[in-house]
């Protein structure tokens, strides 16, 4: 078995996308944030996952960024 | 890969399962956990695993390293080659030689037969001329003699055969074994080249890949140089089109500015309406500042109107008094509502006392400044005092002036004077402290005559011979009349004051209890002038500075111990002096208040204006109306060892002012004893 950076790096964004918006839940369920607020918090917290990861990897590959941002969406889709 | 990575990767593979499964089952605590194991395994293992360019790099460095093993094995191979090469040539080379060696010795030999044979033939024809029996020994003998040489020959040619074969077979062996040890060199240099040609093979192949990487690269730079070939062509196209629009802009700027113009005017219309707005928007304001002003003077009409109704709500129970009115008033505006209770007027309706119960909440600041306020309404001198207490506010207004204040306590003051009578109680030392002519001597002598005729206690009684009775000795540098007028013994030299103190000193440590005695009363006027002159007359005798000091020491030390012993001993120091202050008597504050202290006068106003700040107001009041009213009267202060009270002059109270000569009234005689005690020549 060999171990695939990309998809270390995949799992890692979809497990922080993941925390982050388990974070914004507990928040969301304590009525500590709006639904405005919630949503583009949401997009920005993924938004900044996916730059800080790429850049984290000091590559210039799209096919790399499109992993990551599946990644990220995987969390996204399992976290909200 | 390292196998702990690998471990991890697959830990990290199981968090993001555990992830996946907690969060399709919305069972929060496992995604919490796949999230807290996962992430900072993952964040790990990208610090750990390398990416595909360092994996690449890594691969391309030991393409390179193997090149260099095969450049090097085959140097190696040629070299070797080479090597064996030359060996064979050797050997070869030095076998002809051997050969050659041996044939020239055997044409050496078959030349030395044939020189033999011939030699042996010329022999043989001599001798077939000369005899034949000659010639059969000798033919017999050269016969023996050649085939000896024949046998030697044989035996030299079998030798060199052997000789040849067994070189033959040598170098045939060695040849073989060359042979032998060549070929399996170089089927192992063949089976080692024929690896790194694999070697070889795959990293062409690689480096075949990367020139075709590398060509497909040069193509899409090639493309992309086209495209911005293209975008440059692109660009002039756009620089065209730039100059076109630049024109047309230009044609439109100068119908813009045709149309500012317009605006322009139409600007300037519009603004010479607007200002024309403005000044009809000022002349209104103009007139609503107006009506503000009407509308605050009424408002404050309306404040005064509502002040008025609240007076008027408590006007039954005041019956309209105008004090009473004045003060709620101040109050409400002070936002403190009271209730009238009572009205109290005395001293023929000077003192006024009003009585309210608050019905709000006040602070007493707020009352002090209403207080402050009053005396600007109800035309009196004085702030008036309040006091809230059992949740009523007492008003005083007293309109009287200080002088009519004073006057009216006067009879309650001289009630609470006290007589020097009423301090002898203790039988302590004094201090009669008074400017000059404020009658200290006298009222010395008043205080002796008070010591000896108090009512005595029991214990006096049985201690002195004479209780009715004293001896008196003063010491007066100045000597005043007063001492011989009472018959009383004077020491009037300073150094001789010295030497009655020593002398004194021993009388008091004589004077033991439980023996009988007389009372000894001792006078001691000018202290702190007669204790500068011992000082400066025994330094003077002794020729030592420290002397006089020590001197003044002992004398102070003497009389504050007639101060706090004496009362026992039945000695009273009566000391007289001009000040009350600590250096010039050389008894401190604690010391001091072993004596009763009888300030006079001025010695009386100058403690009562600076030294009663630790007395009650009300006493202090006292004090300073007890001032008012005996201006330059005699007045007298007992402080020290008794609470500070106003006190009747002793000899001079009725006097109505200050005048030397006056004479002391009430002076009895003092009941004197003979003096007993060492005295000084």
């Amino acid at each position: 078995m060999e171990t695939n950076r990309v998809a270390i790096e995949c799992m890692m964004a979809s497990l922080l996308t993941g925390l982050f918006c388990q974070l914004l839940a507990v928040f969301r369920n304590n009525s500590q944030l709006g639904e405005f607020a919630y949503f583009s918090l949401l997009a920005l917290v993924n938004i900044s996952t996916i730059a800080a990861i790429y850049y984290l990897k000091r590559g210039r590959d799209l096919g790399e960024l499109m992993f990551i941002t599946m990644g990220v969406l995987v969390g996204l889709w399992i976290g909200v | 890969m390292d196998r702990r990575l690998k471990v991890l990767y697959c830990a990290n593979l199981a968090s993001f399962g555990l992830f996946l499964f907690g969060a399709s089952h919305r069972i929060s605590p496992v995604t919490w956990l796949g999230i807290a194991t996962g992430l900072p395994n993952s964040i790990y293992l990208c610090a750990k695993v390398p990416t595909q360019k360092e994996l690449e790099d890594n691969r391309r460095k030991e393409l390179l390293a193997l090149h260099d093993t095969v450049a090097k094995l085959q140097g190696e191979k040629d070299w070797l080659e080479q090597l064996n090469a030359g060996q064979a040539q050797k050997l070869l080379e030095e076998h002809g030689t051997r050969e050659a060696k041996l044939r020239d010795r055997i044409n050496e030999l078959t030349n030395e037969i044939e020189s033999l044979r011939s030699a042996h033939l010329e022999e043989l024809t001599e001798l077939q001329l000369d005899s034949s029996d000659e010639r059969g020994k000798l033919e017999e003998k050269y016969r023996l003699e050649v085939a000896r040489k024949q046998q030697e020959i044989n035996k030299l040619m079998q030798q060199l055969d052997g000789d040849k074969q067994l070189i033959l077979k040598q170098a045939e062996e060695e040849k073989e074994q060359l042979k032998s040890e060549h070929d399996s060199a170089i089927v192992a240099l063949q089976e080692q080249f024929e690896q790194y040609q694999i070697i070889a093979n795959e990293a062409k192949e690689i480096a075949a890949q990367r020139v075709a990487e590398a060509s497909a690269y040069a193509q899409k730079v090639q493309a992309k140089e086209q495209q911005l070939k293209e975008y440059e062509q692109q660009l002039n196209v756009k620089e065209i089109n730039q100059a076109i629009t630049d024109r047309e802009l230009e044609v439109k700027g100068q119908d813009l500015e045709v149309r500012v113009k317009a605006i322009n005017l139409d600007v300037e219309k519009k603004l010479l309406e607007e200002t024309e707005k403005l000044k009809e928007a000022q002349t209104t304001i103009t007139q609503l500042s107006l009506n503000e002003q009407v509308y605050l003077a009424e408002i404050s009409s309306l404040k005064g109107q509502l002040a008025e109704y609240h007076v008027m709500l408590f006007a039954e129970k005041s019956d309209g008094d105008y004090i009473v009115e004045t003060v709620q008033r101040l109050l409400i505006e002070a936002d403190i509502k009271t209730e009238f209770l009572r009205k109290e007027e005395k001293h023929d309706g000077k003192v006024i006392s009003i009585e309210l119960r608050p019905i709000s909440t006040f602070e007493s600041l707020h009352l002090k400044k209403t207080c402050e306020q009053l005396p600007g309404f109800l035309m009196i001198e004085r702030v008036p005092t309040f006091t809230t207490r059992n949740g009523k506010i007492t008003f005083t207004i007293d309109k009287r002036t200080s002088k009519e204040k004073a006057l009216a306590s006067r009879e309650v003051i001289e009630k609470s004077l006290i007589n020097v009578e009423d301090t002898t109680a203790k039988n302590l030392g004094y201090l009669i402290i008074g400017e000059p002519g404020s009658a200290k001597s006298t009222g010395a002598l008043y205080v002796a005559n008070s010591i000896i005729t108090q009512e005595l206690s029991q214990k006096a009684v049985d201690d002195l011979i004479d209780p009715h009775g004293a001896m008196l000795l003063a010491m007066d540098i100045h000597h005043s009349t007063s001492w011989d007028d009472a018959g009383v013994k004077v020491i009037d030299s300073p150094l001789e004051i010295y030497e009655q103190f020593k002398l004194l000193k021993d009388e008091y440590d004589s004077r033991k209890p439980g023996t009988k005695t007389n009372r000894l009363i001792i006078f001691f006027d000018e202290m702190a002038e007669t204790l500068d002159a011992i000082e400066t007359l025994v330094a003077d005798k002794e020729g030592k500075k420290t002397a006089g000091k020590d001197a003044v020491e002992f004398v102070q030390n003497t009389y504050r111990s007639f101060g706090t012993g004496g009362r026992k001993k039945y000695i009273n120091f009566v000391g007289m002096n001009h000040s009350y202050n600590v250096r010039a008597l050389g008894v401190d504050g604690y010391y001091r208040n072993c004596f009763v202290a009888l300030l006079l006068n001025d010695a009386a106003r100058h403690y009562i204006n600076t030294t009663t700040k630790h007395l009650p107001d009300g006493k202090k009041e006292q004090f300073y109306q007890w001032l008012e009213l005996m201006d330059n009267r005699y007045i007298a202060l007992a402080t020290g060892a008794i609470n500070d009270k106003l006190c009747k002059h002793p000899t001079h109270h009725d006097y109505p002012q200050i005048k030397d000569g006056n004479p002391p009234k009430n002076l009895q005689a003092v009941k004197q004893l003979p003096l007993t005690i060492k005295l000084v020549s």
